[in-house]
């Protein structure tokens, strides 16, 4: 039986991406008036940046949103309670919500919901984001401090 | 061993891949061991609806339990309870409100186990989202394993589970990846667990009946060349995100090859030169896809083992996978069976890449096969089971 080179999936991988982060980066600087972009350099440490708050956002606990967690103006409320506050028509009342009116604007209910879960989403990726810049303003603050006090820069030596 | 098998449904008319898996384990254990599956009389995994009649029945080797669902699932609070889960605020009370909606709700079911758990040596718990595993896995815990075949959805977040995930006596797994989120939701160490994946029978080429008459007999596979989706065709399985993607593919890159997608279809297709929509495929015209497919495309984020994968390595298709879903990446690692892709550009690079490079491809989909036939063939996947469950079994033994 003829036998093949094993291939090494990370290695190609590894390739592809530096390829299509070239392309994206070709793209961003083209079309995305983003001149500081044709620093090849400096665009992979920005995408590196956003691709590892972005990565697993959904598992982490986020500054931001536990910040704002009490704040009910800013919270989505996406569920529907069908209630009523008058005592004694009160459960006709909610029969008739649930009976008629809710069948008929499901299609609607389920149109906003969607958007409602991909927004919810959006916020997650977009509060893990923010919440990596402030770890490197923070940092790159620290160190900037630390030098200007005439030391050399402390901390973990990020790029 | 005297085991007990619990599953939401079981039958032959029953589609779902963890359903599928327990009736596939449960048929294997049954060639050495006493099983009896405890399920609901449900085949519609949307309203509960009981369908069987209620109570013992002989499937094959195994002894089938079926007992009523005392209320279907109620669609209006079901959806109200699946929004208050993923806005990720839900209150104790919701929650154990969403696993009772969620179903199916089989009272009957956990008397039983009440009453005669303990003449089981084991209980078998599939998916622990369902009404008879999160109420069941409590009532028999010293015997309880549990395999919850889950995936990151916002499900698995929820604050009971941390609690709930201390109580089986074993878990199994169907992925490293798996073990790994499951830890991550409680302070302790897991009890024992083991990793079984699931099994794959061993493709012959030309097994199916020789390739081109399959072809001419189904009518259905493309003459050119084409990629591959297999399963259902749901937004929730990535399909919205893989079609936006292979159309800007297409426009990038010329109608080059096609994207013919095999499966019941829950979403509406664009009307595209390069996109093929068959519906329902049956097993012959299956194996005659894969066989002529120059890559499978996996675009779920949430998946716990992906049995499509597997049966695209076992005819050394190269797969293309959503490098978002941890389980699909690992496995495309372990496997160097595939590539991966986080965004359009590297969907696009990759895709590219198996294309303009058949050896390569080629290459990969023969190492995808190589995995399955290391770790995915039924014989290894119950040796490994087996030992597991006998030594979970031992203890109790003694102690008893």
């Amino acid at each position: 039986m003829e036998s093949h080179p094993r291939i090494d999936v990370s290695r190609v991988m590894a390739d592809i991406r530096r390829r299509a982060n070239e392309e994206l980066r070709e793209r961003a600087f083209d079309r995305g008036n983003t001149p500081e972009f044709s620093d090849a350099e400096l665009f992979d440490a920005v995408e590196r940046i956003l691709r590892n708050a972005v990565d697993d956002a959904d598992r982490k606990v986020l500054l931001l949103g536990e910040i704002i967690a009490g704040n009910k103006e800013l919270t989505l409320q996406p569920s529907a309670r069908l209630t009523s506050h008058r005592p004694v028509v009160g459960p006709i009342i909610v029969f008739v919500k649930r009976k008629l009116l809710q069948p008929l604007t499901q299609w609607l209910y389920e149109y906003s919901m969607d958007n409602f879960r991909r927004q919810a989403h959006i916020n997650q990726i977009l509060f893990a984001a923010v919440q990596a810049l402030a770890i490197e303003t923070a940092r790159l603050r620290s160190e900037l401090e630390t030098a200007r006090a005439g030391g050399g820069p402390r901390g973990s030596g990020a790029a | 061993m005297k085991l007990a098998c619990v599953v939401q449904r079981y039958g032959g008319e029953v589609v779902g891949g963890s359903e599928s898996h327990c009736r596939s384990i449960a048929e294997r254990l049954a060639a050495r061991h006493d099983v009896t599956v405890l399920t609901s009389c449900a085949t519609d995994y949307l309203s509960w609806k009981n369908t069987y009649a209620p109570g013992a029945t002989q499937v094959g080797a195994v002894r089938v339990m079926r007992f009523p669902v005392h209320r279907p699932r109620n669609p209006h609070e079901f959806a109200e309870l699946n929004n208050i889960i993923a806005s990720g605020r839900a209150t104790p009370e919701e929650e154990a409100a969403w696993f009772q909606e969620n179903g199916p709700q089989v009272p009957a079911l956990l008397e039983h186990l009440k009453a005669n758990g303990a003449d089981y040596d084991l209980v078998l718990f599939w998916t622990y989202r369902y009404y008879p595993s999160y109420f069941g896995v409590p009532l028999v815990r010293d015997r309880a394993v549990l395999v919850p075949t889950a995936e990151e959805d916002p499900v698995i977040w929820l604050r009971a589970l941390n609690d709930f995930f201390t109580l089986p006596r074993g878990f199994v797994f169907l992925t490293p990846e798996e073990a790994e989120l499951v830890q991550s939701r409680v302070s302790t160490p897991l009890p024992p667990s083991c990793v079984i994946g699931s099994g794959v029978d061993a493709h012959l080429p030309g097994s199916d009946g020789h390739q081109d008459s399959r072809s001419k007999r189904a009518g259905r596979v493309p003459g050119g060349p084409f990629v591959l989706y297999l399963g259902r065709v749901d937004p929730n399985k990535g399909c919205e995100i893989l079609l936006q993607y292979f159309q800007e593919f297409v426009h990038r890159e010329g109608p080059r090859v096609q994207l013919v997608l095999a499966g019941p279809v829950f979403m509406p297709i664009p009307s595209h030169p390069a996109i093929v929509s068959l519906g329902f495929v049956d097993e012959q015209t299956r194996a005659a896809l894969l066989d002529s497919a120059r890559a499978l495309l996996v675009p779920s984020r949430y998946e716990s083992l992906c049995i499509a994968l597997l049966e695209g390595w076992n005819h050394s298709v190269p797969a293309l996978v959503n490098a978002r879903c941890r389980v699909l990446k690992g496995q495309v690692l372990r496997s160097n069976g595939g590539l991966f892709y986080s965004n359009a550009t590297e969907f696009i690079t990759a895709l590219r890449e198996l294309l303009d490079e058949p050896d390569v491809a080629r290459q990969i989909g023969r190492q995808g096969l190589e995995y399955v036939d290391q770790h995915y063939r039924w014989p290894t996947v119950m040796n490994t089971l087996e030992t597991f469950l006998e030594e979970l079994r031992r203890p109790t033994t003694n102690a008893g």
